[in-house]
């Protein structure tokens, strides 16, 4: 969830961050299988195994996946291979890493990662109107 | 960004070693609380949700729940005395998270801030403030995030000392004596009592990552400590 925050928050796509079984029990339906891009986190611990499954069935559906995993199973393509340490641990690792690609797709979409918007009059406008 | 998220290792490793004796007060109240509500928005939300996957795995069996700002601010869970209640807010001046800490105040909870250097959240707002990072200049919060993850952990392995010392510990009177050569011997004995402000950290960190302690609970945060050091290159 992070992530997809910080993906929106950079480069102002639409993101969405779901552990994979709520992912699996609805959203992915609304998906499109042959653009948008998966990125899989999956930590040795109990969800591992799960998230592994989808990974492979998103590859088998030609779907773009990018993998960020502390155990490397197979030769795939797009996978960011982290140190392994305790699930509950893992957040802190991925997060860099996750960081690191949501700055790289901002400023490969020419966007400024620092700036939330704030060069849009309409953005503005709304910080003006909404106070936090 | 860029460099926030560069500083993210060195900052971690400076809020789990400065010294601060809050912590230990606060993994007392910690220990002692009926409910742990920890609450925040976006991304300190996010430091929220792993503040309990860690808190319930190293401090004692506890109810902790996690809310947004905005649903702890106008959907009010029961708070009574015994409750503590967290917010994590970098910047502070975020409506709801303060009116949150209002809330729970009004309770008579034991309310907990953690938040950023120069946050508008002052002494007097909350029971303790925990402080995280300066204040990022990029509103795409990395290093603030990191900072609140951070201060969390030490919350959880500090409470996991004490109750491995009876309740008496500290995290600072939990590590290993130093031997002051700095090449870091370890000399398998913990500092007790009145420690001096300067002996308490050993110039070798490897030290300080390996508490050594004489029970069964040394190994898990011995893992832990070895586990996040090599992982972010502490």
């Amino acid at each position: 969830m992070e992530a997809a925050l910080k993906m929106q928050e950079t480069s102002y796509v639409t993101a969405y961050g779901y552990e994979v079984e709520q992912l699996i029990h609805g959203p992915v339906r609304s998906a499109d299988l042959v653009h948008d891009i998966f990125i899989c986190i999956s930590a040795s611990g109990n969800s591992f195994e799960r998230m592994k499954n989808f990974a492979e069935t998103l590859r088998s559906l030609n779907s773009a996946v990018i993998e960020i995993t502390d155990s490397k199973v197979s030769e795939e393509k797009n996978v960011v291979l982290v140190k392994k340490m305790d699930e509950d641990l893992s957040p802190l690792v991925n997060l860099i890493v996750l960081q690191l690609l949501s700055l790289s797709v901002a400023v490969a979409r020419g966007k400024n990662p620092d700036s939330f918007r704030s060069d849009d009059p309409a953005f503005v406008r709304m910080d003006e109107m909404i106070k936090l | 960004m860029h460099k926030s998220i560069m500083e993210q290792p060195a900052a971690f490793k400076n809020i789990l070693t400065s010294p601060n004796r809050d912590y230990g007060d606060v993994s007392s109240i910690l220990r002692k609380a009926k409910n742990i509500f920890l609450v925040g928005t976006g991304s300190s939300l996010h430091a929220a949700l792993f503040g309990r996957f860690i808190l319930e795995k190293y401090v004692e069996k506890k109810n902790i729940v996690v809310y947004s700002s905005f649903e702890f601010s106008n959907y009010t869970p029961n708070l009574s005395k015994n409750d503590t209640v967290i917010v994590i807010s970098h910047r502070g001046y975020k409506m709801y998270s303060y009116d949150s800490l209002k809330k729970a105040r009004n309770a008579g909870c034991k309310t907990i801030a953690i938040t950023g250097i120069s946050s508008t959240i002052k002494k007097g707002d909350a029971d303790f403030i925990l402080t995280t990072v300066e204040q990022e200049k990029s509103s795409a919060h990395t290093i603030s995030l990191t900072g609140a993850l951070a201060v969390v952990l030490r919350l959880a392995v500090t409470s996991k000392m004490k109750e491995a010392q009876g309740g008496t510990g500290t995290w600072e009177t939990c590590r290993i004596n130093s031997p002051g050569n700095g090449k870091g011997t370890r000399t398998g004995k913990r500092t007790h009592g009145s420690v001096k402000e300067n002996g308490f950290f050993p110039q070798n960190m490897d030290m300080w990552w390996r508490p050594q302690l004489n029970n069964s609970h040394g190994s898990s945060i011995e893992n832990a400590g070895d586990k996040l050091r090599h992982s972010l290159w502490i």
